[in-house]
């Protein structure tokens, strides 16, 4: 089997609501099978200056307080532009979780009417409506559009359904362009915007989404199917998932 | 105005303890504010010689036991928030319990601990002497917004208030980027050398914490020297440090409830595990705490595994499963039997392997208060 090599983006500065747990997890399902796996660490600076980028078949990024955006939001708009065009439209695997999904989009416009652009490469904007609307914050689940759930993959690395868990906390509401396909539907809670019951995003075989948790140390369901889609398997050796499972099972009850 | 307050204030607090509905730690301050909401701003809730705040995201309650204990000793009347009871309500309530009705001043100093968000408001209303920084680190997000937002909020609150001194920890470089007005004289903690800590105060506290109480009362006239003798039987407050018993077996209860706290913790824990059977961790999701549970995370396994191995690991709380699953992504292994949501359970399954004598204990903020009540029967709030 090949070696999963994640591509991690803005370590330093994207690390909020503790979804570097999805690369710990990710790593760790791979080493419990004996999967080699790899973090490379993408930061600030010339693409030049990394020479392995091309081996990546898992990009991360997730998300920061508004500082720590703004400290990579010229390096991101800029500088990564070309590789991560060239990674989403080449078809690989990744995922994005909050003020990355959200960067990743056409626009955000902060509640003083400000626009801020983003990169463009998921078809769909983000509003902050400042007082008028309140913040989405809580627990969160969400059923995950078919086109992933009836995969043959899903279906066989799937041990926990096609619900996933989360924990959202956003103050942007996220709407996605006409014939966009959202990463899930949402049973309970906020999702994209509270209107239209999408939550996150599905382009290519990337994933935007607002689920914190982190979202594949809740759902360890979705990391091996990451992994599997990444290394281009139709199923992984099992693993001793009691803990997750109960866990899951505790979870689906959270108000 | 602020005399009819007071009277309705003391009447109220009598009947709350009355009836057993607590230690009056909030209701009291809540009500005064309803009525007088400038209070803080009265002469009356004044200390003759100067109010002291300690804020920061860890070590708070034990930062303000410690000077509170050194300035008794000294012979000085203190008043202080002994509850934890940190927002504006519980700050009005601490500050009436200690005012009596013929007494120009409630006491010689008020030393109270402040919530991180409430500090800029009570700086704008209440006259302080001087303020303690100890640290900020995530905590609570979901309820708070963002580290920066704070501290630009302390900046602000500090520049237009009148303050002598401010005490914080140059070793952490968000403290270095704040700018102060040239009237408040910034004393830095580490300026205090760590031969001057006794042992013994370093084994039960964190040693900067201990360093800011010295910073702090050498600037109110008190050697570290005399200080440090002051402090040598020093007590924990409930739930740093702590040693509750119950059915032969100790708990040794430390606060975790932040990367910072829990990370803090489990280093300490690490140097003393081998006096140590076993360890409980505790993770509720109740409003207090904080919602959002992915900190945990953020709590790198590097700290986790070397802490945890070799040991008999519990979990517990009403998050407790996520806990579980953190840990053992970290490398550390937990039978499912040692899972249990209730506390209640896990208590008794620790106490009935009759082999467990010492267990050390993270609990989160609630968590902690749930955890005592069990073992101690009696409420702190």
């Amino acid at each position: 089997m090949s070696k999963l090599i994640i591509g991690y983006l803005y370590k330093e500065d994207l690390n909020l609501y503790g979804d570097n747990g999805n690369v710990e997890v990710l790593a760790a399902r791979c080493a419990r099978r004996d999967i080699a796996c790899e973090v490379l660490l993408i930061d600030k600076g010339k693409l030049s200056s990394y020479d392995r980028l091309s081996e990546v078949n898992l990009l991360f990024m997730g998300g920061g307080p508004d500082s720590s955006q703004k400290s990579i939001y010229g390096d991101f708009l800029e500088e990564k532009e070309p590789f991560l065009r060239d990674y989403l439209l080449s078809g690989k695997t990744g995922l994005f979780v909050c003020g990355s999904y959200q960067l990743m989009g056409d626009y955000y416009r902060a509640a003083d009417g400000a626009e801020l652009k983003g990169l463009g490469l998921f078809k769909a904007h983000t509003i902050h409506f400042g007082k008028n609307k309140p913040r989405c914050i809580g627990n969160v689940r969400a059923k995950i559009n078919s086109e992933i759930s009836s995969d043959p993959i899903f279906k066989n690395v799937d041990f926990l359904g096609d619900e996933i868990i989360g924990f959202e906390n956003h103050g942007g509401r996220t709407y996605l362009d006409e014939g966009v396909t959202p990463f899930a539907r949402v049973t309970y809670g906020h999702g994209n915007n509270l209107e239209d019951g999408t939550e996150g995003i599905v382009v290519g075989n990337c994933i935007g989404t607002y689920f914190h948790g982190p979202i594949l140390a809740k759902n360890p369901h979705l990391a091996d199917y990451l992994i599997a889609k990444a290394l281009n398997v139709s199923e992984l050796p099992k693993l001793n998932d009691m803990l997750t499972t109960a866990s899951y099972a505790a979870s689906k009850k959270l108000r | 105005m602020f005399f009819i307050t007071l009277l309705i204030t003391r009447l109220l607090e009598f009947f709350i303890r009355l009836l057993g509905m607590g230690a009056g730690g909030t209701w009291p301050g809540h009500v005064a504010l309803k009525i007088y909401p400038g209070i803080l701003s009265n002469q009356g809730v004044r200390p003759s010689l100067g109010t002291i705040l300690v804020s920061g995201t860890n070590g708070k309650t034990t930062t303000t036991k410690m000077l509170c204990r050194v300035l008794r000793q000294k012979g000085y009347s203190v008043v202080t928030n002994a509850s934890g009871a940190n927002l504006t309500n519980g700050l009005v309530s601490a500050l009436l319990s200690a005012k009596h009705l013929l007494n120009k001043h409630p006491a010689d100093y008020a030393v109270l601990e402040v919530d991180e968000f409430t500090l800029p408001s009570v700086l704008k209303q209440l006259p302080v002497k001087g303020v303690v920084l100890l640290n900020l680190s995530r905590d609570q997000l979901d309820r708070y917004g963002e580290t920066d937002l704070i501290l630009e909020r302390w900046e602000s609150a500090i520049s237009e208030s009148k303050l002598n001194f401010v005490v914080l920890d140059r070793s952490f470089d968000y403290f270095n980027k704040m700018l102060f007005p040239s009237w408040t004289e910034v004393s830095d903690t580490e300026n205090i050398p760590e031969e001057a800590l006794p042992a013994e105060l370093k084994e039960k506290f964190h040693t900067k914490n201990i360093k800011a109480v010295l910073t702090t009362l050498s600037l109110l006239g008190i050697t570290t020297n005399e200080s440090v003798s002051l402090l040598s039987d020093f007590e924990p407050a409930y739930g740093r440090g702590e040693v509750v018993s119950g059915g032969g077996v100790n708990f040794h209860i430390f606060l975790a409830k932040n990367p910072a706290s829990l990370t803090a913790n489990l280093k300490d824990f690490e140097k003393r595990k081998n006096s140590f059977d076993a360890a409980l961790f505790i993770l509720n999701d109740n409003i207090p705490d904080g919602r959002d549970v992915s900190w945990i995370y953020d709590v790198e396994p590097s700290v986790i595994f070397p802490a945890c191995s070799g040991k008999e690991i519990y979990v517990s709380g009403v998050r407790g499963f996520d806990m579980a699953v953190r840990l053992d992504y970290a490398g550390v292994v937990i039978p499912k039997e040692n899972v249990l949501i209730s506390v209640a359970e896990i208590i008794n399954r620790i106490k009935n392997k009759n082999t467990i004598k010492n267990v050390v204990v993270f609990p989160n903020y609630s968590a902690m208060l749930d955890f005592r009540k069990m073992l101690t029967g009696r409420k702190i709030l």
